[in-house]
């Protein structure tokens, strides 16, 4: 009983993330991040905790680094096609 | 269930707003038309990497062309049926059995098929076309 209560909860391994990652914005930031979710799997398994604990961070950040390069270049994208646009509106206005 | 804190709440709602936003682009703009950025890796390398076709597949998804969408690109629509199943088992609703992402080697089998998935759609013969996007 003791030995179930001095063992830590498993930190998240942001697999979900990282497949997000890996299957929509095309990064290789999606696939450091699922080895890193392999990693706090399998250290967590044999008992590394904290180890498991820093590879858990690790996998965080490589899936917000990946979220965030691709999601940025998508709203950049959509942003310069609607300023492409808005302007092309005002160059014919003022024919 | 505990309580949601009110910063958590407005992440969840603007999470939500700006996934329905994305959604009805993918909806009402066609990818296939170069509506949509291409993927910087293709650009750069030539070579297709897991998520090309992604988008196209997500336009075809939303139409429900489910063929079309899983020729532009065979991975996404399990891996959102995955995210979805596992998306539920957290929310505690849905199927009682257990999410496959929450299994110690998921991530060693994914990587697998991620792996396995990448290089056969770079490969130019004809049982490997159907992968390409």
């Amino acid at each position: 009983m003791s030995d179930l209560s001095n063992q830590p909860a498993k930190p998240n391994n942001y697999l979900v993330l990282a497949i997000l990652c890996t299957v929509c914005c095309c990064l290789p930031a999606g696939v450091v991040s699922i080895v890193y979710a392999a990693k706090v799997n399998e250290t967590y398994a044999r008992g590394e905790y904290d180890l498991a604990e820093k590879y858990s961070s690790n996998a965080r950040t490589w899936g917000i680094v990946g979220l965030v390069v691709g999601g940025i270049g998508v709203i950049l994208y959509i942003a310069l096609i609607g300023f492409g646009v808005f302007a092309g509106i005002m160059e014919n206005a003022g024919y | 269930m505990q309580a949601t804190s009110l910063p958590k709440k407005s992440f969840l709602l603007a999470g939500t707003a700006g996934l329905l936003g994305l959604l009805s682009l993918y909806y009402f703009f066609d990818p296939h038309q170069g509506a949509f950025p291409a993927c910087p890796f293709y650009q750069l390398t030539g070579w297709f990497c897991t998520g090309c076709g992604s988008q196209r597949a997500l336009h075809d998804l939303l139409h429900l062309n489910l063929l079309e969408s899983l020729g532009h690109n065979l991975l996404l629509l399990p891996a959102l049926v995955l995210v979805a199943w596992h998306g539920a088992h957290l929310a505690g609703v849905g199927p009682k059995a257990k999410s496959p992402l929450g299994a110690t080697r998921a991530p060693r089998y994914i990587l697998m098929v991620i792996g396995i998935f990448t290089l056969a759609r770079n490969l130019p013969w004809d049982p490997f076309q159907f992968l390409a996007p």
